[in-house]
């Protein structure tokens, strides 16, 4: 079933491509046509053997995904996508310990020192490493100067 | 145990928020450093107390390369006069249009400015209908570099001037390695051809560097670049300059003739220079400016351009302004006839 | 020629530089290992400093974070499968496999030894050979640039056995991911949905970092067990042990032939650390005798990888310092920090200043030791990072891939890229596609693609003249010899095989 959805997405995106292409120079579109157009066609060849192989595979048990896995996966996800969104808004230096507490939690860490120990840890040697020693810029989010 | 880490994560908040809060603040910089201090306090107190804390300065080339060691060496020296330090921070990205667009839009509060790239910094409003600046969304402050366009050849050639090269592309094929189309190397070989009728067939690489190696190795005949991209390989005695686009010749190269005196008037010059956005108070515009003037002027400061090879050429806000505008106009002109 | 060795001796040896190469060496090391911070990047921040220096010292300085920077890349890329820069994908490949073995120690070991002789071979080469070599650089035009970039990509056919269709279309989807951006040779904007961002191409660095690093990430989150190794008592031990002196030996051959290889496409301007590994990768794993081992924990393969890197820096000078032509992005900036102390590239650093090239190589060769001392010493204590609970370890990689694509262009889109090919990773690994074909094709693609068009334009459209030259046609023998050869390999095998049977079933 994944393996079918992959095929769709691969097709969309080469389709995409070849299709765009067309308003390109020529001299710019040989190459993305070209390589999208043998892309269209490999994806194909996958989604036979894909289809092949589920025949095969009827007869096996299916895996089940845990729920477990799924939730671990959404909280990983979720977290993830809310501390770069805000990254802009609250700064690395705020955002960082609250996504590194948050999501350890939600991943089950229960021993709470060696939590708040990496999140404060980690922060404080990215601060020393990027802001004072190689003075390199981080996102600093519209609340601080 | 839910409530528990709530209140946890209450203390840690707080507590983050004085760590940053504190912190040095002042090193590192973002888009939204809309700072309301100077616009709340009275304009005058505000503007003679300045400037009370570091100046950003937005480059839009990567760190190392040569517009950010010019850019670097400038204000190292400049701060020596301006009383606080200046921070460059590298936003590369589409031949500097990242960096100028977010400069367009930064505060005006005299606490961030940048570096422009003329012709380049000129050229993307014009041929790009997306670009989302133009001239006007910036004020002037001043020039600090002015770096001729040439064409070379390799040091064993034939062709010693104009005059020879294009003859030679009237008898055959002449490869001359640029920039690539939408460059102001492009632009000037264009003129080039339309003034002589002739054509060269413009071989497109990634900069400089590896146009050269073709030049060398013999895979190309003649390369379009900067004079001061040239000095080192013409010193080394494997390449020679057929010609320099500026209005009086390189002291560089007193022997090269320019394009002009050659009875071909193109010229084509790369510049660099300070600007900030728009609605500057005239009085900070003021002493940024002093400050460059007097870097300009720092004999250390000369002492290591030249050892640089960087070709100095200062130009005060007014008249800096101005030879932009003329260059826009210019660009304009060409761009009616069609883009390069 | 103008050279006193007393003096360079006295300058390498004193206790200013040797400290100075130390704290090169360590900074170049956490450099290189933490993910986005690229050699580039480091030589560029450093070179300020030097200003006080004598050239000297100074250069040897800037080499010494050069050199520790390619060697740190492996160990993030050993223990946590984030290659600190793209030059490191290939030995994550088999590197985070034995991490997971259990077998890190030995990994992170090899790789230190392997970065040390491929380091020094091409240092010695720099310093021996440099002028008769810089004729090879400037013999390389498009046409020969095009086949080098070819023979790169043929790795792809090579990682993909069992699944030449699954490796095929994830190369090429980098490929065709390349294309997206200003295509130089027209000026013309493709793919690129009005972004300034993308104009200058897909950013390499954060797909690398999403693809590797943040993939990592959920597939470490969602995982049973609880550390990155194998959970079983017999592998607390075996972490802490660096690789025996036989297995070194064994490879002896490999690391110099791999050293070598990194050292030549180091020289030629614009072929980088992927492509050199990548060969060096490839050919090991022609002439080895386990090849099936590659890509599940092949020290081998991770050796030669390592040793073909660090042959690059050596190489990437050669251009540098001869002629002036940077032969990578960082000994583009070197040239910024050569002409900082007032050199200038060519003959006269051989000759007239002599003293100073030469404070630089043996200063490179010390800065070298000094990283091998330092690789090793620290093996034993970097391993235990992949005991460390996986939920603790995964949100730590995360901020570290966050920061680390933010702080290449200080752009926020740049992360969200990273991101993006942090959740592509991720559904390539379940569907068991593999990422390096993704990289080499993001990488390649663009160089083979703008050379052919290039020397198109150069011969007026006469394709005879990319086989025209004598390097030409040697690349050309030796892309059919990597696309064959694997094939051959699996016919010999089984032809012995198929004579062995008669004799079991007596």
């Amino acid at each position: 079933m994944a393996q079918i959805i992959a095929s769709i997405v691969l097709f969309i995106v080469s389709g995409y491509f070849f299709i765009a292409s067309n308003s390109l120079p020529e001299a710019s579109a040989v190459f993305p046509k070209f390589v999208s157009g043998t892309l269209i066609i490999l994806t194909a060849i996958y989604l036979f053997q894909s289809i092949m192989q589920m025949k095969k595979d009827r007869e096996k048990p299916k895996q089940e995904v845990s729920k477990l896995v799924l939730k671990k996966w959404l909280y990983t996800f979720i977290a993830s996508i809310s501390y770069i969104a805000l990254l802009n808004i609250l700064g690395f230096y705020l955002m960082t310990p609250i996504y590194l507490l948050s999501l350890m939690f939600l991943l089950g860490v229960k021993d709470k020192k060696l939590a708040f120990g990496v999140a404060l840890g980690s922060t404080l040697i990215i601060y020393i490493g990027f802001s004072l020693l190689l003075s390199v810029p981080v996102p600093m989010g519209i609340l601080f100067k | 145990m839910r409530v528990r880490n709530l209140m946890l994560y209450v203390v840690i908040l707080t507590m983050m928020v004085f760590f940053v809060g504190c912190s040095t603040a002042s090193k590192e910089v973002s888009k939204e450093s809309a700072s309301s201090n100077t616009a709340s306090n009275e304009p005058s107190e505000a503007v003679s107390a300045y400037p009370e804390k570091p100046v950003t300065v937005i480059v839009g080339f990567s760190a190392g390369g040569g517009t950010d060691t010019a850019a670097r060496m400038l204000f190292q020296y400049a701060e020596k006069y301006f009383g606080q330090k200046f921070a460059i921070v590298n936003k590369p990205g589409a031949s500097g249009e990242i960096a100028w667009t977010e400069l367009a839009m930064s505060d005006p509060d005299g606490y961030t400015i940048g570096f422009i790239n003329p012709p380049t910094f000129l050229s993307h409003p014009i041929q790009r209908s997306g670009c989302q600046y133009e001239l006007e969304d910036f004020s002037i402050i001043a020039n600090i570099v002015s770096d001729p366009a040439i064409i070379a050849v390799n040091a064993q050639s034939d062709m010693n001037s104009l005059d020879d090269y294009f003859a030679a592309a009237a008898n055959g094929d002449i490869t001359v390695g640029y920039s690539g189309p939408g460059s102001s190397e492009s632009l000037m070989l264009r003129q080039l051809e339309d003034f002589t009728g002739k054509s060269v067939n413009k071989i497109p690489f990634d900069g400089s560097a590896p146009s050269v190696v073709a030049l060398l190795g013999g895979h190309v005949d003649s390369v379009c670049m900067n004079v001061s991209e040239a000095i080192n390989y013409v010193e080394e005695g494997n390449i020679k300059i057929i010609g320099v686009a500026s209005k009086k010749r390189v002291s560089d190269f007193p022997d090269v003739a320019t394009f002009d005196e050659q009875k071909y008037p193109i010229f084509n010059i790369a510049l660099r220079g300070v600007a900030g956005p728009k609605g500057m108070d005239s009085d900070m515009l003021a002493k940024i400016e002093d400050s460059i003037y007097k870097a300009s002027q720092d004999p250390e400061f000369l002492k290591k351009a030249e050892e640089i090879s960087l070709p100095i050429d200062y130009l005060d806000a007014s008249d800096y302004k101005d030879l932009l505008v003329e260059m826009t106009e210019t660009l304009k002109v060409e761009f009616e006839k069609g883009e390069w | 020629m103008a050279l006193d060795i007393g003096v360079v001796l006295g300058n390498v040896f004193s206790i200013q530089t040797i400290l100075l190469m130390i704290f090169g060496v360590i900074i170049g090391i956490i450099i290189g290992a933490l993910p986005g911070l690229s050699s580039t990047m480091g030589v560029a921040l450093f070179i300020p400093v030097t200003y006080a220096m004598d050239p000297g010292t100074g250069l040897a300085f800037l080499s010494a974070i050069y050199m520790a920077s390619t060697y740190g890349g492996s160990i993030s890329a050993i223990l946590i499968c984030t290659p600190g820069t793209p030059a490191a994908i290939i030995t994550a490949m088999d590197g985070y496999e034995l991490t997971k073995q259990g077998r890190s120690g030995e990994a992170l070991s090899m790789a230190t030894i392997a970065s040390f002789f491929g380091g020094i071979i091409s240092v010695v080469a720099l310093m021996l050979i440099a002028p008769p070599l810089s004729k090879l650089v400037i013999e390389f035009g498009s046409a020969e640039m095009f086949l080098l970039a070819v023979l790169g990509l043929t790795i792809i056919v090579s990682l993909s056995q069992g699944s030449m269709v699954k490796g095929l279309i994830v190369g090429l989807t980098g490929v065709l991911l390349a294309t997206v951006g200003t295509d130089t040779l027209t000026g013309a904007y493709r793919f690129t949905f009005d972004k300034m961002e993308l104009f200058g191409g897909m950013p390499v660095v954060p797909t690398v970092i999403g693809a590797y690093s943040a993939s990592q990430v959920f597939a470490l989150a969602v995982q049973k067990r609880s550390t990155i190794q194998y959970d079983s008592e017999d592998n607390v031990k075996k972490t802490y042990n660096i690789v025996s002196v036989k297995e070194i030996i064994k490879n002896g051959f490999n690391i110099v032939r791999s050293g070598i290889i990194g050292t030549i496409v180091g020289i030629v301007p614009g072929a980088g650390m992927s492509i050199a590994s990548a060969l060096a990768y490839n050919t090991t794993k022609n002439t080895s005798k386990k090849p099936g081992l590659f890509g599940k924990g092949s020290l081998e393969g991770l050796a030669a990888s390592e040793a073909a890197n660090n042959g690059v820096v050596g190489g990437s000078l050669v251009p540098l310092l001869t002629l002036g032509i940077p032969g990578n992005s960082v000994s583009a900036v070197f040239l910024g920090g050569l002409i900082i102390h007032g050199l200038r590239p060519g003959p006269s650093l051989f000759t007239k200043y002599a003293n100073i090239s030469y404070t630089l190589f043996i200063g490179l060769l010390v800065s070298t030791v000094l990283m091998m001392i330092a690789g090793l010493v620290g093996a034993k204590y970097f391993g235990k990072i992949a005991t460390v609970p996986t939920n603790v370890i995964a949100p730590v990689i995360m901020s570290l891939c966050v920061i680390g694509s933010y702080a290449i262009r200080n752009n926020i889109f740049d992360v969200q890229v990273m991101f993006a090919f942090g959740l592509i990773g991720y559904a390539m690994s379940r569907l068991k596609f593999f990422s390096a074909p993704l990289v080499l094709g993001l990488i390649l693609g663009p160089i083979a693609e703008s050379e052919f068009r290039r020397a198109m334009m150069i011969s007026n459209g006469d394709v005879s003249a990319i086989l025209a030259s004598g390097i030409s046609k040697f690349l050309f023998l030796l892309i059919i010899g990597f696309l064959v050869y694997p094939f051959i390999q699996e016919k010999v095998k089984e032809f012995r095989e198929k004579k062995e049977e008669p004799v079991v079933e007596n």
